[in-house]
């Protein structure tokens, strides 16, 4: 079924509402969605302290009367008037402000509007912020606050001589960074986020500006170019940076004088729903799309499949993965061809053992690369799911015959009658071990014969250290635990950015021939930042050696084309840290192994302390049993 | 319905300009009047409606200048830049012989050289445009500030050089012909240059005033020598100075002032000194001297009165 392709939703921004019916007519006969207005005249500074002023007796807008109240709540989001410096040194200033700003703040809850844009200009913001954070947290008023920055402040088109130059840590980004901090990473914060003519030239301060809640994106028509036929469209540069942001499902704001009069503002409408059903019609034809809309940035509690069966849903959806199989087969015919000789082929027989095997669909890839390399096979097929083995039972009756053994049983309870030259598993989680393969195939390893090799032979997990408020206002929303930022979630990373590259962190090897086996772990990672950032977190990602160099890999730099069975995991703070370029981000993690339970703790050492997350996996563990 | 008078300026027939906007109630509107002097009696309430001459605008003027004695400059809410001229057989007095909407904001400041062709007009959307409006099209747009726009001043005979102030606190000097044309001059006040003025006779004195009322005077050879002073409470809306160089200002405090340099014996001990002061019923907006008798000025406010000013030396306040 062909998924409906949307409309973009772009509104249009104006500097002044003569009559407010009238501009809404106008911006709907103009294809926009909604206006994007100062709800009290841009020139009407009102005075708050002293007495006495004519203008005091006046009302200090036009009236609600003006729409219906259903029309201010769909068509119109307020713009706060320019002239309030809340954070002004002089006393008078700065209190005129505060008031001003919290007369416009109840007009906007009175009016019940979905959003407030408000713009700041520098980083004194304090007094703003406080204002700001008090109102957000009264639970009558609904709206939301869109803080409006420009991605960067260099726009002049002159040199100035006798400037000097702005300082590099004063950038809009360290502005909306220590708004987002003072209000508490408030989920009723947002960002709308204005498009300058000159895009960064480090693509990692686009990458940052990705994670943030980035919920309007402002096209001033100044930086439209004009095509052969006369209409507005954006360089190549823009289309690129539009393109990576409609990932997030923001509205788009037209703002400025309309410089391409002949076509009508309309124009610029029809131009980014243009770019949008693009977007659409790419997406829905790649695969990795079709499964994963929908799961963006949403927190999963990670699965338990040795202490709980799996249900028939999620073997279904695991099933579906078009690359993983394929690789598993590839590893089972080479390591076949490495272990029988053309000359053997007909008198050797292999014994491979699928442990879980879950409702065969290893066991049918092992099949196939025996048939394709013509090699003979014994197959075992081991689950300890009673409901699967319902399913393996029926298969064997249907398809396979004799050519496959299923045992019902736990792995490692299970004593066979011969020994296995292959081991075929996937127990794998996130980043790896965390399903508590290692622990699973220890109790299997008895299974093998001297030389026999177990698919997977290595896996290892890989952190990196990563900025993304959505995703840390989910865990502290979440109600599942009560320390959620003990636990780490399975969370398709979308609204987020990387603050350096993943490094490996923790690795198994099977069959593993250690005199005593020790699956805890310690490992102590140093990445450096690359840019201002505020860490949230760590992502979590591995990669799995099948046989010699055919794998799979879930980690950013290596991941496998298509492969949509493991999202990555999130490992959250408690408190995020604020971070500069080229500080040192140390964070320590373990694994513990106890006789009942596995689980992990962590905590950052620098730039400053976090306290250990998870201690005695009081909020978070893997059951054994 | 009450007016909010927004900017006053006399022509060199002793005509007066005004404009005037809505700033609350349903329609955002407004209206440019123009008055001989003689109609103007002290603490006048203006009823712009009401006026012989006058035209009313869909989206509200900001700020109105004479280019000519007979066309007007205006730049409204809108972002738009018209050029009017008086016009005895129009329907509402004036033809509109230029509109141009190229401001992404609106038009905060306007300036004009009295009859030449240049103007400039500067936006919130922090550009300053110079016109030529012989040709009715902008020749430049300069983006040279992060903010609001809060003054533009010709130097008085020239029409190359002009001053920009702005939100973003920078005061510029620009000479048009130059490789460089803009040069930050520090003005050392507290809070944002909100408006500008240059003397006409003393062609070196440069005139700031802030939003915190602060008055700074300065000298274009020796810009580190300067003397500020705080003069109002509030924001300082515009400067004039006539050709005694008396200051003459006005400001969100409600009042207007006009101030002198004073220069005592001792060489490098310049003072500010106020003698004149005088009150309105809200913040006054607007300023201009007589430019036929030195003592006399007019200011406009947002109480709907235009009211006009003598000032005798030697008294030290007036009613």
């Amino acid at each position: 079924m062909t998924p409906t392709i949307k409309t973009v939703r772009c509104a249009l921004s104006v500097p002044t509402v003569v009559d407010i019916s009238d501009a809404i007519n106008n911006t709907i006969d103009n294809k926009f969605t909604y206006l994007i207005c100062p709800l009290f005249h841009p020139r009407f500074k009102r005075e708050h302290i002293a007495g006495g002023l004519k203008h005091q007796e006046l009302p200090m807008s036009r009236s609600d009367l003006d729409l219906n109240a259903e029309c201010w709540q769909n068509y119109v989001v307020g713009h706060l008037s320019k002239f309030y410096n809340c954070d002004s040194e002089d006393e008078m200033t700065r209190k005129n402000a505060i008031i001003g700003l919290s007369e416009e703040l109840r007009f906007v809850a009175h009016l019940n509007l979905t959003n407030f844009v408000i713009p700041i200009r520098n980083g004194n913001i304090e007094n703003l912020a406080r204002t700001l954070n008090n109102n957000l947290m009264n639970k009558l008023a609904l709206y939301n606050i869109l803080i409006r920055v420009p991605m960067h402040m260099d726009r002049l088109n002159i040199e100035i001589e006798n400037f000097p130059a702005r300082p590099k840590c004063d950038t809009p980004w360290n502005w909306w960074q220590k708004m987002r901090t003072l209000c508490e990473e408030s989920t009723r914060l947002g960002l709308a986020l204005e498009l300058t003519n000159d895009l960064p030239e480090d693509e990692e301060e686009i990458h940052r500006w990705f994670a943030e809640p980035v919920r309007m994106v402002i096209i001033p028509t100044s930086l439209f170019l004009t095509n052969k036929s006369g209409f507005p469209v954006l360089s190549k540069a823009h289309q690129k940076f539009i393109n990576k942001f409609l990932s997030l499902d923001i509205d788009f704001v037209i703002e400025g004088a309309n410089r391409h009069s002949e076509k009508g503002m309309s124009k610029y409408f029809e131009y980014l729903n243009f770019l949008y059903k693009n977007y659409q019609l790419s997406n829905n034809t790649t695969n990795t799309y079709k499964f994963t809309k929908g799961y963006e940035d949403c927190l999963q509690n990670p699965l338990q499949p040795l202490m709980d069966n799996l249900e028939s849903q999620v073997y279904e959806v695991f099933e579906k993965d078009p690359i993983k199989y394929a690789q598993y087969k590839k590893a089972v015919a080479e390591a076949l061809c490495d272990r029988v000789s053309d000359e053997e082929k007909t008198s050797k027989e292999t014994v491979i053992m699928v442990v879980g095997a879950g409702r065969g669909p290893l066991v049918k890839a092992a099949m196939q690369a025996a048939a394709d390399t013509e090699r003979k096979v014994k197959l075992f097929a081991i689950e300890k799911n009673p409901n699967a083995i319902n399913t393996l039972l029926n298969l064997k009756h249907s398809l396979w015959g004799d050519k496959v053994t299923i045992i019902a049983k736990d792995m490692r309870d299970w004593y066979p009658t011969e020994k296995a030259d292959i081991l075929v598993s996937e127990l794998l989680g996130s980043i790896g071990d965390n399903e508590l393969s290692p622990e699973c195939l220890d109790g299997a390893q008895r299974l093998l014969k001297d030389d026999g090799i177990s698919i997977p032979y290595r896996y290892r997990s890989f952190i990196a250290p990563v900025q993304s408020y959505k995703i840390y206002s989910e865990v502290k929303r979440c109600k599942d635990y009560e320390h959620p930022h003990e636990a780490p979630y399975v969370v398709l990373l979308n609204n987020h950015c990387r603050i350096d590259d993943e490094k490996f962190l923790f690795e198994f090897t099977h069959p593993n021939r250690a005199e005593k086996i020790d699956n805890n772990r310690y490992g102590k990672l140093d990445f450096q930042a690359k840019f201002d950032a505020t860490l949230h977190g760590f992502g979590g990602y591995f990669d799995s050696h099948l046989y010699k160099d055919v794998d799979i890999s879930i980690t950013p730099s290596t991941h496998s084309p298509d492969m949509i069975s493991w999202f990555p995991m999130f490992f959250p703070l408690k408190n995020p840290i604020n971070i500069k370029k080229n500080d040192t981000i140390t964070v320590h993690f373990w694994r513990c192994v106890s006789s009942k339970q596995v689980w992990y703790e962590w905590c950052v050492t620098s730039p400053s302390n976090s306290v250990i997350h998870n201690p005695n996996g009081r909020t978070y563990w893997i059951g054994l049993h | 319905m009450d007016e909010f008078i927004g900017s006053i300026q006399f022509n060199q027939n002793g005509d007066l300009l005004l404009s005037s906007s809505y700033l609350t109630f349903q329609s955002w509107t407004g209206f440019i009047g123009v008055l001989p002097k003689s109609d103007i009696s002290n603490n006048s309430k203006i009823l712009l409606s009401k006026l012989r001459i006058k035209k009313k605008f869909h989206s509200a003027p900001s700020v109105a200048r004479w280019t000519t004695n007979e066309s007007i400059l205006i730049g409204n809410d809108s972002g738009d830049v018209e050029l009017l001229n008086l016009s005895e057989s129009s329907e509402d007095n004036f033809e509109v012989v230029m509109s141009k909407c190229q401001h992404d904001g609106i038009v905060t400041c306007l300036d004009t050289k009295f009859d030449s062709n240049l103007a400039l007009s500067g936006s919130d959307d922090a550009t300053i445009k110079v016109w030529d409006l012989n040709e009715s099209m902008s020749k430049h747009t300069y983006r040279a500030h992060d903010f609001s726009i809060t003054s533009l001043t010709f130097k008085p005979n020239e029409t190359d050089c002009f001053i920009s102030t702005s939100q973003d606190y920078k005061s510029l000097l620009w000479d048009t012909r130059k490789d460089k044309p803009a040069l930050n001059f520090k003005h050392n006040l507290t809070g944002f240059p909100s408006c500008s003025a240059m003397s006409t006779n003393d062609l070196n004195m440069i005139v700031l005033g802030s939003e915190f009322g602060e008055l700074g005077v300065y000298d274009v050879r020796n810009l580190s020598q300067n003397m500020i002073r705080k003069v109002h409470d509030r924001l300082i809306r515009q400067i004039k100075i006539n050709q005694k160089n008396l200051i003459a200002t006005v400001s969100e405090d409600c009042t207007t002032k006009v101030s002198q340099v004073v220069k005592p014996s001792v060489l490098n001990e310049m003072d500010l000194k106020t003698i004149y002061s005088c009150k309105h019923g809200d913040y006054v907006t607007g300023i201009d001297w007589d430019l036929r008798n030195d003592s006399e000025f007019v200011t406009c406010s947002w109480d709907g009165f235009v009211k006009t000013h003598l000032i005798d030396l030697k008294m030290q306040n007036g009613h």
